[in-house]
């Protein structure tokens, strides 16, 4: 999925397209955390977990010229929701597989749902393979070596992130960006234009006001 | 004791209805539903309770939701201390994760809620066999710690399992996914144009909101208790989906407005909106994102009464009795067997085994029988090609003999199509 809003006045004019992304997980590993870091830059100690998907769109900039917009689907980490995945990361261009680097069981899950990724995701989705709770770095079960090596050996992209603190979040989705195919989706001309709306806002709880 | 006249009113005549309501009439209400939780018929007090304000407060919610579950003559097991479900690990992360919005208290009484929240989903999970946690069963849970005492919410949580969500309990989603296409068939009932856009998108984005009663989904506490007291004071499960439905149907404009702009067409005009309307696989992510989101984003609770409201017309405008989906489910799902015997369960579940059985016997048959039309085309092909080669090479004056090669290969597909037979023969048995 992507739009074209391209104008075409030389060297100088904006670029803009948009992904599908899609987080990949085992439960409490963390995947909504790293999307309000992304998307919020906040973090809280009690996310609610997520049922079936949640949906947040941010875009970011990724040289003067070119804004990428993200749109995420953030999906359901237990095991009996695993037949709906496929409904979610379907024409998906980019997909974070995130593990919990205190939680050993945590990074086979993840194994699992690239392999999944690989013979059922479209041809070009860029995987990458994240590993959440660089700031528990103390309790740390599984090798940095370990997960990087199985990243390297299927092509994958690798990173280590703090939703906690922020560390690494942002360089995460913006090396994504990076892998994405960018110009294939500017040469698509013709595309309809979309006008945007912010899926992001929640009303906070005090503006459902009960007028009962 | 004698039922009140005013109980036989229609529901939007009643002057517990009018908005705002004075305090005079609220004081009437709250003796009113004293006096009806004084009758062995709940009649009365199930009409109170869908009028505006619902069972009023949370004190009156800990008297009148056990009556309208009938909990004076449900007697469970007694809960076995200490004893763990096996899906504890992931009811663990889920817990440590519960009373996100509401209430805001001291991390000591958070600390309090979530004890008796772990050992509620223990003990009632624990309370039958073949009954598995869902992540969004700790969402409804939640709302029983926060009304009722430890013993009171275990009697209301087991009969509330057993009557409201046991099918989500299943060892697999399969069940859910089912009776979660009651939404479109019935949206194809109640608005046939709404439903030309987003009937053919799966209903997946009902599945939070249906799974834990609207618990997961509505973040104000006051509001979520009225959806609940109109769920159980209709006595029925099947009464969430016409609420979901009810939803759509009153955002409808804002919800087509939305996807005006998000899809660059007109759909809140008439011409564009038909059966036919095409739909891309974009286009079907984007409309499964706004539905999915709507209720958490969009929901009022001030439209909430109206919607109840409306929910209970198409209840009775088109009961689920007769929709396809319904006659889809298996005869021991909550939406059409009436009995709660814990036993139904593992009926169900195994019954729900031996169809994924089939389905996968069945998906393997499909691609065999592929492969065999395959052979078969093949076969008829090359035999065709033989005839045809044969009969103009046979007019230009070639000998026959020239076209051994083709009737070996001929004979050979044939016993190829024989051991393909027998195979797919011997799978099927």
């Amino acid at each position: 999925m992507s739009s074209n809003t391209a104008t075409e006045h030389g060297q100088s004019a904006m670029r803009f397209a948009q992904f599908k992304l899609v987080l990949l997980g085992e439960s409490a590993v963390g995947k909504s955390s790293i999307v309000h870091r992304f998307v919020k830059d906040s973090f809280t100690d009690s996310r609610e977990s997520t049922i079936g998907a949640a949906f947040l769109t941010q875009t970011i900039q990724i040289d003067a010229n070119t804004t990428v917009k993200f749109e995420i689907w953030d999906t359901a980490g237990q095991e009996r929701y695993r037949s709906l995945a496929s409904m979610y990361y379907r024409n998906a261009q980019a997909a974070l597989v995130v593990f919990d680097i205190t939680q050993e069981s945590s990074l086979d899950k993840a194994k699992y749902w690239i392999k999944e990724l690989q013979k059922q995701a479209s041809s070009g989705i860029v995987i990458a393979l994240v590993g959440n709770k660089l700031d528990l770095e103390e309790e740390r079960k599984i090798s940095k070596d370990e997960a990087q090596a199985f990243a390297n050996e299927l092509g994958l992209m690798y990173a280590e992130v703090s939703a906690k603190t922020g560390e690494k979040v942002k360089d995460c989705f913006k090396d994504i960006a990076l892998k994405l195919p960018l110009e294939e989706k500017l040469s698509q001309q013709g595309q309809r234009r979309r006008r945007t709306v912010d899926l992001n806002q929640r009303p906070s709880t005090n503006e459902q006001q009960c007028a009962c | 004791m004698s039922v009140p006249e005013w109980t036989h009113m229609e529901c939007d005549c009643s002057i517990f209805n009018e908005y705002p309501m004075t305090t005079e009439n609220e004081s009437l209400k709250l003796k009113s539903l004293h006096k009806v939780l004084e009758s062995q018929d709940t009649a009365p007090l199930r009409y109170l309770v869908t009028t505006r304000s619902g069972a009023v407060n949370r004190e009156q919610r800990t008297i009148i939701w056990p009556k309208l579950l009938e909990l004076d003559s449900w007697n469970p097991p007694p809960p076995v201390p200490h004893l763990k479900h096996k899906d504890h690990e992931q009811i663990t992360k889920d817990i440590e994760r519960s009373f996100v919005f509401y209430p805001k208290t001291s991390p000591d009484e958070m600390l309090r809620l979530r004890q008796r929240l772990d050992n509620l989903i223990n003990n009632t999970l624990c309370a039958y066999p073949g009954l598995n946690y869902y992540q969004g069963y700790h969402d409804v849970a939640s709302i029983a710690v926060l009304i009722f005492d430890d013993f009171m919410a275990y009697k209301f949580m087991t009969k509330l399992t057993l009557m409201y969500l046991r099918d989500h309990m299943l060892p697999d989603i399969e069940s859910t996914v089912r009776e979660l296409k009651l939404i479109p068939e019935l949206l194809s009932l109640v608005d046939p144009k709404l439903h030309a856009l987003i009937g053919s998108i799966e209903p997946v984005y009902a599945l939070s909101s249906m799974i834990s009663l609207f618990a997961h989904d509505i973040a104000d506490f006051n509001g979520l208790c009225l959806v609940w007291d109109f769920i159980l004071a209709q006595n029925s499960a099947v009464s969430a989906y016409y609420i979901y439905v009810a939803v759509l149907v009153f955002y409808k404009d804002d919800i087509l407005n939305d996807l005006d702009d998000l899809l660059g067409k007109s759909f809140t005009s008439d011409d564009t909106l038909t059966e036919e309307t095409e739909l891309n696989l974009s286009d079907r992510d984007l409309i499964h994102v706004t539905l999915n989101n709507w209720i958490s984003h969009n929901l009022k609770c001030s439209h909430l009464f109206e919607i109840l409201k409306n929910a209970m017309r198409y209840m009775s405008d088109f009961p689920h009795e007769s929709l396809q989906s319904t006659k889809g489910l298996s005869r021991y799902s909550m939406l059409r067997a009436s009995s709660l015997d814990p036993e139904l369960i593992l009926l169900h579940t195994s019954e729900q085994k031996r169809y994924l059985k089939r389905s996968r016997v069945s998906k393997a048959l499909v691609s065999h029988h592929k492969t065999l039309s395959l052979v078969i085309k093949c076969s008829i092909g090359i035999g065709v090609a033989g005839l045809v080669l044969k009969y103009s090479l046979g007019s230009s004056g070639f000998r026959p003999r020239h076209l051994g090669v083709f009737n070996a290969a001929s004979r050979c597909i044939s016993s190829a199509q024989g051991f393909f037979e027998t195979v797919f023969n011997g799978f099927a048995e």
